[in-house]
C-alpha cells in the first residue's frame, strides 16, 4: 500500500465505529477532511482489547500495539489517530507501559516474533492520538472557526468527555505535556464547540463515568450513572450532550429509552457526537452527519433550534 | 425473642441461641445439627463452636503473586490513604465496593476477609478516577483486575456461584477478541442476553425498535461485513502460547 | 584577649558549636559526662544515617576529629558542672572531673545536653527485656554497627520482623504526648537495611501515622516501593510469646477493623526521645527553664529557639526537643554565633 502523504493520517476505526457508530466514524472523517487531513484506515486492524484483556499480561499490550505496527508497516506512519476513547486508552496504556518497562517491551516483541507477521521489532516511538486532541493540536481552534459556515448559534451543548479521553494522566500524559488536555478539567471540546458557535453549559458531570464497561453484567449501575449525567445536563439547560466516545454512546444514547423508562423524563436528552455538530457547522447535511443514527433523536431538537 | 422462635421450630437455626448473634459471621460458627458423641446426643446448640476471629498470620505469598502480574505490579506502593475509594464511581452506589480495602487485603493475604466481598469485587467500571488521583500511582483501577485474578484462583467455587454472569461475559469477550480479533457488538449483545437468561428482553419494544432501526439504516449489514483481520490466527496462537506459558496467575490455564 | 565559652555536652550540637567557636579563636571548655565525645550516635554506634545512608562516621567521626585535633578546645571527659553562678553578665562555673575541680569565668554558655532514648522496659506491655527477640531501634542500630545482625535469641537470621512505631511517644500513659520526630524515619531506614541484608525476611511496620517529614519521606517511599516493606495500621497493645520461639504482636488492624495476633521472629520497638535525667539537672543548676515535656525551654520557640530564658545561656540540639542530627548540627552553629555575639558585646 502507498505510504501516506502530508495531508493524510493513519486512522484506527475500531470495531464500534465501523459498525454501529457509523455516525461518529463518518462525521470524524468529514470534519478532518474539511480541516485538511484525510483519515486513512489501517488495513487488517484488530480489536484493541476494550479493557477486557487487561488481566492477560502482555497480551493486552500486544492487541493495540499490533495496530501501531500496521500503521508503520503498511502506511509508514509512526502515529495513529483514533476516535474511540476506549481504544485510545488501550493504546496509550500499552505504549506508556512498554516505554517504562523494558521487560514488557521484550515480552510483547517475543509475541510479535512468534506471530511472525512483521519482519521487525516494535519500537514505542509513535503516539496514539485521540481525534479531538489530534485536530486541536494539529489544526487548531482557528481552523475550526475558519471552516464554520453555519454557526450553531443558540444551541446549548453539554460537553461530555467521559473517563478515558483524559484519564489517567500516567498514560495520557495530559497533565505533563502542556499541549495535552487537562485530566480533571478538559477544555478542548469546549473550545471546539464554542468555535462552531454553540454555547457550552457547565453541569458538573463532564468527566464522570457512564458505567459502559459493565453494561452487560450490570446495567443498573450504568443506568444510574447515565441518568445522573443526563439529568444534570438537562437541568443546566443543555439542548444536547456531545460525546467523543462510542462506549458513552452505548450507555447514554442506545440505552436512553430504558433509562427514561426507569428514571423518567428528566433523563431524556438528545445525544450527539462532537464531530456531528462540527460537520453540521461546516456545512454538511444532517444526513451526511448521520444524526438519524442516534436513538435519542437529536433531529427533533436540532429542528426546534432551527438547524 | 429468640426463645419464642425456638418454641415454634424444633430445630434451631445455626448459632441461634448465641447472644448478640449478629456480631458473628455465619462462617465462624460451627454447629452440627445431629451429633452423638460416646452415646450422648449433643445435637444443635450443645456442640456449638465459635471460631476465633483473630487473624494469626500475614500471608505474603499472595502479595508476591499479585506483584508479579502486569496489572498488580504496583501493589507494594499502596499506603492506604483511601484516595481511590474516595474517588470511586462505584462506591457511592455499592458501599461494600472498597478498592482501598481490597488492595490492603491482597497486601496482607487476608483471604478470609476478601472472601466476604467476592460478590462486589467485579463492580469496577474502569473509569480510572482512582488511578488518576492516587498519590502513589498504585493504579488501583488495574489492581481491581488483579483482584479478579486472585479471586479466580483462590475461590473458584464462589466464582462459579456468585460471578457466573461476569465469567460468562468475559468468556464471550475472550472468544471474540482473541478468537476473531474483532468485536461484533450485535453478537456480543445478543449472546450476553442469552447467557444471562434475558432472551425475552430482546423481543421487547425498546430492543426491537433499535434492531429495526439498524436494519433500516443499513448498520446491521455493516456488522455482517466486520470480518476478521488477515493472518489473525498467527497472532491468536502467539498470544495463546504466551498466556499458557506464563508462570504468574495471569496464566490462562491456571 | 580571647573569649571563654563553656559548652556543656559533646554530642553533634555541642561538638559543632565548640569547633566553630574554636575557629573564631574562642577558648572553649567542653564538658562531657561520658569518657568519650560524639554523644548518643557514638554511644549507640549508629552505623548509617538517614536520609542518604551515609556512614555515621562521616558526620560524627568528622566532628570528633575536628574537636580533638588541637585548636582552642579543652575537652573535660567524664565531667560535670558541679557549681554554677552568675557573675555580672558572665558566669563562674566549676567543672568537676577525675582530674579534680576547676573554676573558671565564662563569657557565655551553650547547653547541648541532648536526649535519652526512651527505655521501652518502662512500658511493660512491649515485654522489652522479657524476650530476647524484642529489641528497640537503638539496639538494632548497635547490632548493625557491630555487624551482628541476627536474632538475639538464637543467632539465626529472622524470617519476619515487625517494627512498632510510637513506643514511648504520643502516649499519655507513659507521660510523653509529643512525637519524637525521627523514629519513623529511623524505622524505615532500618527496615530497608533489614530487607537488603535478609532479602527473604518480610518486614512489617505497625503504625498510627508515619511521620517521615520533609524529604525523609523519600526513604519511606523507597522502603515500600523498592523493598516491599509492608505497613499495617494499628498500634500494638501487647507482646507475648508465641510458638516456635516467636514473639506475638497483639493488635487491631484499624483499616479492616479486625483483631490480630501475629507471631514474629523479631520485634523492633521504635522508642522515642526523652529529655532524660540530665535536663532537669542542668535546668536546676543553671537556673534555666524546663518545659512540660521534660526538655529545656527556649525563650521564644519560633524567634529564638537557641536561647534559654537566661541571657548569656544558649541552647542547641535535642536538649530542647526531639530532632534529627542535621538539625542539632544547625542549632550548634546558631548557638555558637549567638554565644559569641553575647561574649563580644559584654567583653
Amino acid at each position: 500500500m502507498d505510504k501516506l502523504s502530508e495531508n493524510q493520517a493513519a486512522y484506527y476505526p475500531g470495531c464500534a465505529l465501523l459498525t454501529i457508530d457509523r455516525a461518529y466514524n463518518n462525521s470524524s472523517k468529514l470534519v478532518s477532511k474539511k480541516m485538511g487531513v484525510e483519515l486513512v484506515e489501517i488495513p487488517d486492524y484488530n480489536c484493541c482489547g476494550i479493557g477486557e484483556m487487561k488481566s492477560k499480561g502482555a497480551a493486552s499490550m500486544y492487541m493495540p500495539l499490533r495496530n501501531m505496527m500496521l500503521a508503520k508497516n503498511r502506511l509508514g506512519s509512526k502515529n495513529l489517530v483514533m476516535a474511540c476513547s476506549v481504544c485510545y486508552h488501550e493504546f496509550r496504556r500499552s505504549i506508556a507501559r512498554v516505554r517504562e518497562n523494558k521487560n514488557e517491551l521484550e515480552t510483547v516483541n517475543a509475541i510479535f516474533k512468534e506471530a511472525g507477521e512483521f519482519g521487525e521489532e516494535y519500537i514505542p516511538d509513535g503516539e496514539a492520538r485521540h481525534i479531538l486532541e489530534f485536530l486541536y493540536n494539529e489544526k487548531g481552534v482557528d481552523e475550526v472557526k475558519r471552516n464554520t459556515v453555519k454557526p450553531l448559534t443558540g444551541l446549548k451543548v453539554a460537553p461530555y468527555y467521559g473517563c478515558l479521553y483524559s484519564r489517567p494522566s500516567m498514560y495520557t500524559f495530559t497533565d505533563k505535556k502542556p499541549q495535552m488536555d487537562n485530566s480533571e478539567r478538559p477544555r478542548f471540546m469546549h473550545d471546539f464547540l464554542e468555535a462552531i458557535g454553540a454555547e457550552t453549559v457547565f453541569y458538573g458531570n463532564e468527566v464522570q463515568c457512564c458505567g459502559g464497561r459493565n453494561l452487560i453484567q450490570d446495567e443498573e449501575t450504568s443506568f444510574t450513572l447515565c441518568s445522573q449525567t443526563i439529568s444534570k445536563a438537562k437541568k443546566a439547560g443543555a439542548d444536547v450532550i456531545a460525546l467523543i466516545c462510542p462506549k458513552c454512546a452505548g450507555a447514554l444514547d442506545v440505552n436512553q429509552p430504558k433509562i427514561v423508562e426507569k428514571f423518567g423524563k428528566d433523563s431524556e436528552l438528545p445525544i450527539v457526537y462532537l464531530t456531528q455538530l462540527m460537520a453540521l457547522a461546516f456545512g454538511f447535511s444532517k444526513k451526511e452527519a448521520e444524526f438519524g443514527d442516534m436513538i435519542s433523536d437529536p433531529l427533533k431538537a436540532l429542528k426546534e433550534k432551527g438547524f | 425473642m429468640a426463645l419464642k422462635k425456638q418454641e415454634q421450630r424444633p430445630v434451631a437455626e445455626k448459632g441461634e441461641h448465641i447472644i448478640a448473634r449478629h456480631l458473628i459471621e455465619d462462617d465462624s460458627i460451627k454447629e452440627e445439627k445431629n451429633l452423638v458423641i460416646d452415646g450422648v446426643d449433643v445435637s444443635g446448640r450443645w456442640n456449638t463452636f465459635i471460631l476465633s476471629r483473630v487473624d494469626s498470620e500475614f500471608d505474603r505469598s499472595f502479595f508476591r503473586e499479585v506483584k508479579d502480574t502486569v496489572v498488580g505490579s504496583r501493589i507494594n506502593r499502596c499506603w492506604q490513604c483511601g484516595m481511590c475509594t474516595a474517588s470511586c464511581t462505584v462506591t457511592p452506589l455499592y458501599r461494600r465496593f472498597n478498592p482501598r480495602a481490597f488492595i490492603y487485603m491482597m497486601q496482607l493475604g487476608n483471604l478470609k476477609e476478601l472472601k466476604k466481598y467476592i460478590d462486589v469485587a467485579w463492580r469496577c467500571v474502569g473509569c480510572y478516577k482512582c488511578s488518576q488521583r492516587c498519590p502513589k500511582q498504585v493504579n488501583p483501577a488495574e489492581m481491581m483486575e488483579a483482584l479478579g485474578l486472585v479471586i479466580k484462583k483462590y475461590f473458584p467455587e464462589e466464582v462459579q456461584s456468585k460471578l457466573k454472569v461476569d465469567e460468562d461475559v468475559k468468556k464471550i469477550y475472550d472468544d471474540m477478541i482473541l478468537g476473531h480479533g474483532r468485536l461484533d457488538l450485535a453478537k456480543l449483545h445478543t449472546s450476553a442476553m442469552q447467557k444471562t437468561g434475558r432472551t425475552k428482553e430482546l423481543l421487547g419494544k425498546i430492543e426491537r425498535d433499535a434492531i429495526f432501526k439498524m436494519a433500516k439504516d443499513g448498520r446491521a449489514f455493516s456488522i455482517l461485513r466486520l470480518g476478521k483481520p488477515h493472518n489473525w490466527n498467527s497472532s491468536k496462537e502467539a498470544m495463546g502460547n504466551y498466556l499458557k506459558n506464563l508462570n504468574t496467575i495471569e496464566n490462562s490455564e491456571a | 584577649m580571647a573569649e571563654n565559652i563553656l559548652v556543656v555536652g559533646g554530642g553533634p550540637a555541642g561538638l559543632n558549636a565548640a569547633t566553630m567557636l574554636s575557629e573564631l579563636g574562642v577558648n572553649v571548655a567542653l564538658v562531657e559526662r561520658d569518657s568519650f565525645i560524639g554523644g548518643n550516635p557514638k554511644k549507640f554506634k549508629y552505623k548509617f544515617l538517614f536520609p542518604d545512608m551515609q556512614p555515621a562516621d562521616n558526620v560524627i567521626g568528622e566532628l570528633i576529629k575536628k574537636t580533638e585535633s588541637g585548636g582552642n578546645i579543652k575537652v573535660y571527659y567524664s565531667s560535670e558542672v558541679s557549681d554554677f553562678k552568675e557573675n555580672g553578665k558572665k558566669f563562674d562555673a566549676t567543672i568537676k572531673s577525675a582530674e579534680g575541680s576547676e573554676t573558671k569565668t565564662f563569657d557565655s554558655v551553650i547547653v547541648a545536653t541532648g536526649f535519652e532514648h526512651f527505655d521501652p522496659a518502662r512500658d511493660a506491655k512491649y515485654s522489652y527485656q522479657l524476650f530476647d527477640d524484642v529489641i528497640d531501634i537503638k539496639d538494632l542500630e548497635r547490632m548493625m554497627g557491630e555487624n551482628n545482625f541476627v536474632r538475639p535469641s538464637n543467632g539465626q537470621p529472622p524470617k519476619n520482623v515487625a517494627f512498632i512505631l510510637c513506643v514511648g511517644s504520643r502516649d499519655r500513659h507513659v507521660g510523653n504526648q509529643y512525637c519524637s520526630r525521627v523514629c519513623c524515619t529511623v524505622s524505615v531506614k532500618q527496615a530497608i537495611e533489614l530487607r537488603e541484608h535478609f532479602p527473604d525476611c518480610e518486614v512489617y511496620i505497625f503504625y498510627m501515622d508515619i511521620r517521615t517529614y520533609g524529604f525523609f519521606e523519600d526513604l519511606y517511599w523507597q522502603a515500600m516501593e523498592e523493598h516491599d516493606v509492608q505497613i499495617v495500621k494499628g498500634r500494638i497493645a501487647e507482646i507475648t510469646s508465641g510458638p516456635d520461639n516467636t514473639v506475638v504482636c497483639k493488635g487491631e488492624d484499624t483499616l479492616l477493623r479486625g483483631p490480630f495476633e501475629i507471631p514474629f521472629d523479631m520485634v523492633v520497638l521504635a522508642s522515642g526521645m526523652e529529655g532524660g535525667s540530665q535536663s532537669p539537672e542542668i535546668s536546676k543548676k543553671l537556673g534555666i527553664e524546663l518545659d512540660e515535656h521534660g526538655f529545656l525551654k527556649p525563650e521564644n520557640i519560633t524567634l529564638s529557639p537557641f536561647k534559654s530564658n537566661k541571657a548569656g545561656i544558649f541552647l542547641a540540639g535535642a536538649c530542647t526537643g526531639p530532632k534529627a542530627i542535621s538539625d542539632s548540627i544547625t542549632e550548634g552553629a546558631a548557638a555558637a554565633m549567638n554565644a559569641y555575639t553575647y561574649a563580644v558585646k559584654n567583653r
